[in-house]
């Protein structure tokens, strides 16, 4: 079974997509980057798994990311990687103005050849300016999943 | 000179291991180190 969220930027996408397993209960994300419309996919991360505490982790990266720029727009978020290391996401520069209004920039990472190879790892990825607006609606939505997939008993 | 790589596993609260990954560079163990809070130098 497989459930997509995604982080619309103005001119990328980058698709999550989890993958449940049955059989050991385990959560799997693979990220996928494209352009926003649609009209090309650029690459697809190797899929790794992704704890559920780790979904929560990610949605607050953003939530922190969004009240430290509000309080310096120079602010940059360190990058954060989940346990498998097959993406990576760095916030960066922007503005949040009162009311919440804002963009900033974002680059999203993705590991296309898996950890453990012999050359090391190739990541392709993108960067450009986000809507504050679509960030918190991509951190409602991982919480959503995360409380979703908590119940559910998965780890 | 060949830079370091490091094979490494993580273990969850209950003691299993949760992934296990080979030839990580400096560089991902820092990462890695920085989001899970542990000293990626030893």
């Amino acid at each position: 079974m497989h459930t997509e969220c995604s982080l619309i930027a103005r001119g990328y996408r980058a698709d999550f997509r989890f993958t449940l397993a049955e059989a050991n209960r385990l959560v799997d994300l693979e990220v996928g980057i494209g352009l926003a419309d649609g009209s090309q996919r650029l690459a697809t991360s190797t899929a790794g798994y992704i704890p559920v505490k780790d979904i929560v982790r990610l949605a607050r990266y953003f939530e922190d990311h969004l009240a430290s720029l509000a309080r310096n727009p120079d602010t940059q978020s360190e990058g954060f990687v989940p346990l498998e290391l097959n993406f990576e996401l760095q916030a960066m520069e922007g503005e949040v103005r009162a009311g919440g209004d804002g963009e900033f920039t974002l680059r999203v990472m993705v590991n296309v050849t898996g950890t453990g190879s012999p050359n090391g790892s190739v990541y392709v990825g993108c960067e450009g300016v986000i809507d504050a607006a679509h960030v918190r609606d991509f951190t409602t939505r991982l919480h959503e999943l995360a409380s979703q997939f908590a119940a559910d008993g998965r780890r | 000179m060949p830079q370091r790589s490091y094979n490494i596993a993580i273990v969850n609260e209950q003691g299993e291991i949760v992934t296990a990954m080979r030839n990580l560079d400096p560089k991902a163990l820092r990462k890695l180190g920085q989001n899970y809070g542990f000293n990626p130098d030893p």
